[in-house]
């Protein structure tokens, strides 16, 4: 975050409160960052801190209690599709459209012609190398195929901004280590900013320049670590001792204030 | 198996019944006066499809049939969608259908017919009753079945509610929607006829009675196997219209 480009995205003090008749929940607290035009932040947190909550925040689903998320310096209160494409863990396709279809659909929703979402669907497909699985339907496609399918129709609107939540979190290990390098591929052919939820440790630090760590009860941002890790990535720089050290780094920010797990250690990862 | 195979076993299946049939009555096997030979029936069927009275009961059949579906479905399909997507009216409103569900609606005829008379508005009512439920506890279930995912990822694409219901909402649910509406009209054709055959001055199930109370066996038996064929063939192309709008569904559950 020392590149000094604009800022696309900001939270300040973000704050959900759930039931706030009985026994509120707080969901998030105090939530504040800034994201800068073209980088990839990952963030990371425990199971049930709230990150699929920010999420839904920051792309205008789910109204905050109080505070607020700017993007372009403009606050968000509803979806803003020309801006913020989403991407979930499941891969969300329409089971009853073909792929090239389910790419249209958010082309189709915002009225383009029948010619140019053919063929905005067809680039789409191309870059993301799937061509030929045009006319499938989804359940034809493997796990990574589809959420290849599902970055793919995130991108056909050509937003700014993408906020993924654990995309690659239902996948096997190889699959997802692939999806990682297929996604940063995109992100350098397409300059998007990326938002990235994982609740691994390794894939946020792998993917991102800036990891925000995230912790439960109520979630709020522990720590920003700059990756500070060279690019292009490649998988040995998950062996280096730089890679592990910060790594350690995100795992003591998140077991600190948790006595269950800083008492596990590190068999928790 | 397959499906050409299967499909010459049950007409074979159907030929033996005949054909054992025409030999037991032929052979002397069966009281004529009881089960006549299938070639009296075959006659009596065509004489009946030429007798403006069969024809004139049959209409009204027809469109109480009819009239209760257009009437009973589409306000089952408005209940179950509200109780589907409210959780709170849903949740206190479905144990009580499934219960309804449960009950035998025949025990309630005799007072039908003690609130709204003989005629035209209790057998259609009666038939209403059958359609209702079966379709709203379907519709009910189908709306709970819509993704949350989905949907929630179309308002990110700036969906509007309508493009919402009509992208999402409706494909989802139309496999278990039709389900519902094929078996209402099956139950409505149940609660028709039997209301008929209960009480009622004209209809086909007042013939079915009247014709096996005073031994007219041959054309019991022609409007028994004409109302089975027709009730076939009715589920059948509801069938292939279930099984076409959830294709989708059948090949995700098969892979």
């Amino acid at each position: 975050m020392t590149s000094g480009r604009p800022v696309v995205i900001e939270t300040r003090a973000l704050r959900k409160v759930y039931g706030i008749d009985r026994a509120p929940i707080v969901a998030l607290q105090d939530i504040s960052f800034a994201v800068e035009e073209g980088s990839f932040v990952s963030l990371v947190g425990p199971s049930g801190c709230g990150k699929s909550t920010l999420l839904q925040i920051m792309a205008g689903l789910v109204p905050s209690t109080s505070g607020e998320v700017l993007v372009d310096g403009v606050a968000v209160r509803q979806p803003a599709p020309e801006k913020i494409s989403l991407m979930f863990q499941d891969a969300t396709l329409l089971p009853w459209k073909r792929i090239s279809e389910n790419i249209e659909f958010p082309l189709e929703i915002r009225g383009m012609d029948r010619d140019e979402r053919r063929h905005r669907a067809a680039a789409m497909l191309a870059l993301v190398g799937l061509s030929e699985f045009a006319e499938r339907y989804p359940h034809e496609l493997s796990g990574g195929m589809r959420q290849r399918v599902s970055i793919a129709r995130a991108l056909a609107p050509d937003p700014r901004i993408l906020l993924m939540d654990e995309p690659f979190g239902a996948l096997d290990e190889q699959t997802r280590i692939k999806m990682g390098y297929e996604l940063l591929r995109v992100w350098e052919k397409t300059g998007k900013t990326i938002f990235f939820i994982t609740h691994s440790l390794t894939e946020a630090l792998f993917l991102a320049d800036t990891v925000l760590v995230m912790s439960h009860r109520p979630g709020r941002i522990v720590g920003t670590i700059d990756a500070g890790l060279p690019r292009p990535r490649t998988y040995e720089i998950i062996g280096t001792p730089e890679f592990g050290a910060t790594r350690n780094r995100i795992w003591s920010l998140i077991s600190q204030d948790d006595r269950d797990l800083s008492s596990e250690g590190m068999a928790g990862l | 198996m397959k499906k050409s195979l299967i499909l010459a076993c049950q007409i074979a299946f159907v030929a033996l019944v005949i054909g054992l049939w025409s030999l037991g009555s032929w052979i002397g096997a069966f009281d004529p006066s009881i089960l006549p030979p299938p070639a009296k029936v075959a006659m009596a069927l065509q004489a009946l499809l030429r007798n403006s009275d069969f024809l004139g009961d049959s209409l009204d059949t027809i469109t109480r049939v009819i009239v209760a579906f257009a009437i009973g479905a589409p306000i089952a399909l408005a209940a179950g969608v509200v109780m589907g997507e409210n959780i709170s009216v849903g949740r206190s409103l479905s144990p009580v259908f499934n219960l309804v569900l449960s009950v035998p609606q025949s025990i309630f005829l005799p007072l039908f017919v003690l609130i709204f008379g003989l005629g035209f508005t209790e057998k259609v009512i009666f038939g209403i009753t059958h359609v209702f439920f079966v379709v709203a506890v379907n519709a009910m279930a189908a709306v709970r079945q819509v993704p949350h995912g989905q949907v929630m990822l179309a308002r990110s694409f700036g969906a509007s509610r309508f493009r919402i219901y009509r992208s999402i909402y409706l494909p989802a649910m139309a496999p278990q929607v039709v389900t519902g509406l094929r078996l209402g009209i099956i139950f409505d054709i149940i609660g028709i006829l039997l209301a008929e055959m209960y009480a009622s001055r004209s209809g086909l199930g007042v013939l079915l009675l009247r014709w096996g109370e005073s031994y007219a066996v041959d054309k019991l038996m022609a409007a028994t196997v004409l109302i089975s064929v027709a009730t076939i063939v009715i589920n059948e192309s509801m069938r292939t219209w279930e099984v076409h709008v959830g294709r989708w569904r059948e090949a995700v559950e098969s892979r």
